[in-house]
């Protein structure tokens, strides 16, 4: 938005941006959106040591996530061009999951060999 | 000036037609002096507050080992009306069952709450005020020049 023009007009409404782009005071009046995530993740793992320096790690690995997307936007008019006639409200839900294991041969320190 | 105003006059006129049409409308003037300013940094932006809050405990003995940990975050956007909020759980765990086998485990949960996320303010130019020669918009700009260089 240009700097000489106010957010609001004389009568309330959102001021009309004179180069043609829009007022972000709308979007920011009109729109409430939230974004839920909830994701859970971990591994366990079983220690083999047949002699010290010797190491069998075998792990497995787990991770998922949800996710909730809720959006609500009101009547409003700004322009011909820019406006909602009636509410909205928008929902979506997307989900994510991931898995492996593995085991892993650790010796004193100076290589590893991984066996799938 | 209305926004369909302005494409319309947009639309109808071309050259110096186009300058005339837009002079005199509230929003275009030769005397940048007299508009008012708005700082729209200050409107849409504020300076926000971050709080975070850890708490873990841990313990054992020779057989077994415990971790457990909780983070709290909040913070505020810099753009008003967005938030973040994220609550985190962590417990690790490891256990012999002998002098060959060792079990453990690690796991996690988040859950992260975004609010008021807004894409379209990021497009906002914030430079118009100078751009006085820009062929796109020096007939819509207040700094822009008259036929005598003033």
């Amino acid at each position: 938005m240009v700097p000489y023009v106010p957010p609001y007009d004389e009568n309330g409404d959102w001021s009309v941006n004179p180069t043609g782009g829009g007022n972000p005071k709308v979007t920011e009046d009109v729109t409430n959106r939230t974004r839920n995530v909830y994701s859970i993740g971990g591994n366990a793992f079983v220690d083999f040591t047949p002699f010290k320096g010797f190491v069998f790690t075998s792990k497995i690995n787990g991770y998922a996530n949800f996710t909730v997307f809720d959006e609500f936007e009101k009547v409003y008019h700004y322009s011909p061009q820019i406006y909602n006639e009636h509410s909205t409200v928008t929902k979506s839900i997307g989900q994510q999951r991931d898995g492996n294991g593995r085991t892993i041969l650790i010796t004193a320190g100076t290589f590893s060999v991984i066996i799938i | 000036m209305e926004g369909h105003g302005y494409h319309e006059c947009a639309g109808i006129c071309r050259g110096h037609e186009y300058h005339q049409c837009l002079r005199g409308r509230p929003a275009f003037t030769t005397q940048p002096d007299t508009l008012e300013n708005y700082d729209w940094q200050d409107i849409m932006l504020r300076n926000a507050v971050m709080q975070n809050y850890d708490l873990s405990v841990s313990g054992g003995n020779e057989v077994s080992t415990y971790f457990v940990s909780t983070n709290y975050q909040q913070q505020q956007g810099i753009l008003r009306n967005s938030d973040y909020e994220r609550i985190n759980f962590r417990i690790n765990s490891e256990h012999k069952l002998s002098k060959l086998f060792k079990v453990g485990e690690n796991v996690q949960f988040t859950k992260a709450k975004h609010m008021g996320e807004m894409n379209g303010f990021i497009t906002m130019s914030t430079i118009h005020p100078y751009w006085e020669s820009s062929l796109w918009f020096h007939t819509s700009l207040p700094m822009m020049k008259t036929e005598t260089g003033q």
